[in-house]
């Protein structure tokens, strides 16, 4: 049982002996505990990736739009594995892969998807046993008391184990100053680091900035990700192509004028708010806010053909600049 | 080292099958480990006679704080250690008496740490309505045990008339679990609780 439960438990306990609660209230919590507990289990061993080939992989990571010095580092790297692997058959030196990786990028630039590939990546090239992701924030590793951050990150790189453990926003860590547990956290994932070699991967991810000043003011950690993959934001052109396949996946397909007035849309906004604007999250807003808007047009409708359903208009994209 | 835990009702007979069972095993020291809801421990020792003298009562609630003993079983080949729990009885809702809330807290505290769970459940008054007869605790017990994978219910004091019927009734009442009629002064069903926990070691 975990810690957290554990803790959960013991709280109880002392309502039952101060008489908040009763016997078969503290029963019935430690049943839903111990099944939740359970379905974690489960979920966790459902995290490993069934066995799948290297290529359909790649191919995977190839399809997607834009990303281009994402792939092209991929591809570096995993020749580089391949050469580090052959080296040592033939005996060889061969340096010790060190996969730990920085990602910078602004939101929406696909760094999540692309470290989920890399898991599937690495396990079928038996980097890793499993390959599954978790993703967590400063609030997950930083905790309120002395000691608790510690445990915090090493429950944490525990679930990681035989995966990819993804901070996002990482630089946060080191927000706070001196008497923030922050600093612990970064300690505690260096000791992890070196503690469980080769047993997971570590991605720090953020915005470019941010990211170069947080290495900058956290030197050791330089050498331990050796990887930088910068995540350029998307050009107008892949956004738009973005929003097709995502429309596609839900069966749903744009009008051309409805297409240009998307363009308009997203080179509008990205000239207003410059940096942090556009990019694949706000396109996955505005498509779900334009089928919501064509549900609408049609609920009138006595008749809809197919066309109607599945077709979005120019006018279901209006007002769309204001998201 | 695995807890096994035994835990019901007030009065089912726990701390008989308890100091018995050890008996049993051929424990020829008993000394217990207490230990308190702070985690102080102190540690007690008595002869068999005495221990069945000051620790077993026919009324409720005598035992009130969690008696361990170290014990050894045979497994195949060797044998293995475990820790043996006697706890303070449980009953439903919100006790009015301070010290019986805390006995029970302290028995649930150590419940979700053990891994075999015996569940103790009275025969003899299965259809009575007394302190000890079977109530809501039993099947909240049974249902978190089944989670576990290591439970089983010893249908106690099987010696006495009104026993068959009860242990009939729990047979049928609880018929996804193992049940184990014992007793603790006939010393029956006892082979059949040491193969049980050694299995789950
Ligand atoms: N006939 C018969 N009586 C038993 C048996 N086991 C226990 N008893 C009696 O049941 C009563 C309660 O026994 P305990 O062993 O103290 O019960 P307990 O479950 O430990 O009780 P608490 O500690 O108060 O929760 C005593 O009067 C025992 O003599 C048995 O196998 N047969
Ligand atoms: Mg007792």
């Amino acid at each position: 049982m975990s810690k957290k439960f554990k803790d959960h438990i013991d709280h109880l306990c002392v309502l039952l002996h101060n008489g908040k609660i009763g016997s078969n209230e503290l029963l019935r919590n430690l049943i839903s505990t111990s099944k939740q507990e359970k379905e974690i289990n489960n979920d966790v061993s459902e995290n490993s990736i069934p066995e799948e080939s290297i290529d359909d992989i790649l191919k995977e990571l190839h399809q997607m739009i834009g990303l281009n010095e994402v792939k092209k580092i991929v591809d570096e790297v995993l020749a580089y594995v391949d050469i580090q692997q052959k080296r040592k058959l033939q005996g060889l030196s061969a340096a010790p892969l060190v996969l730990h990786m920085i990602f910078k990028g602004n939101p929406g630039t696909g760094k999540t998807t692309v470290a989920r590939l890399l898991g599937r990546i690495f396990r079928s090239k038996e980097l890793l046993e499993k390959g599954h992701l978790i993703e967590v924030e400063r609030a997950d590793l930083v905790g309120e008391y002395i000691g608790h951050t510690a445990l915090k990150v090493r429950e944490k790189v525990k679930e990681a184990m035989g995966g990819i453990l993804f901070i996002d926003e990482a630089y946060s860590l080191a927000r706070g100053g001196e008497r923030d547990f922050g600093k612990e956290a970064i300690d505690a994932m260096v000791k992890a680091m070196e503690d469980h070699r080769d047993k997971f991967i570590l991605i720090l991810a953020g915005y470019q900035d941010e990211m170069d000043n947080f290495i900058e003011i956290n030197p050791g950690l330089k050498s331990r990700f050796p990887i930088h993959i910068d995540f350029q934001d998307y050009n107008i052109e892949e956004l738009v192509e973005i929003a097709e396949l995502m429309v596609a996946e839900r069966q749903y397909t744009i009008s051309k004028s409805a297409k240009a007035k998307l363009f308009n849309m997203l080179s509008s906004k990205r000239k207003r708010d410059n940096k942090y604007s556009g990019n694949a999250r706000l396109v996955r807003n505005l498509i779900e806010r334009s089928i919501r808007k064509q549900a609408v047009r049609l609920k009138d409708k006595s008749f809809c053909t197919m066309e109607d359903l599945v077709t979005l208009k120019r006018e279901d994209f209006e007002g769309g600049e204001n998201l | 080292m695995s807890h096994c835990i035994l835990l019901g009702k007030p009065n089912v007979g726990k701390t008989s099958f308890f100091l018995s069972f050890m008996e049993y095993l051929g424990v020829n020291e008993y000394t217990f480990e207490l230990t308190n809801f702070n985690e102080e421990i102190s540690l007690k020792t008595y002869t068999l006679n005495t221990a069945k003298a000051h620790l077993i009562s026919s009324s409720p609630f005598k035992t009130k704080e969690i008696y361990k003993a170290n014990l050894s079983i045979p497994v195949y080949k060797g044998s293995a250690d475990f820790l043996f729990l006697d706890t303070s009885g449980l009953i439903d809702g919100i006790s009015k008496d301070d010290k019986v809330r805390l006995s029970m807290a302290l028995t649930l505290k150590n419940l979700y740490t053990s891994s075999i769970i015996l569940h103790m459940i009275d025969t003899s008054s299965v259809l009575h309505n007394k302190m000890s007869t079977l109530s809501e605790i039993d099947y909240q017990i049974n249902e978190y045990g089944k989670l576990t994978g290591s439970y089983c219910i010893l249908a106690s004091k099987m010696d006495l008339s009104t026993s068959v019927a009860g242990f009939k009734f729990l047979e049928k009442e609880f018929n996804d679990t193992y049940v184990i009629p014992i007793s603790s002064i006939k010393k029956t069903g006892f082979k059949e609780v040491k193969k049980f926990v050694a299995r789950n070691l």
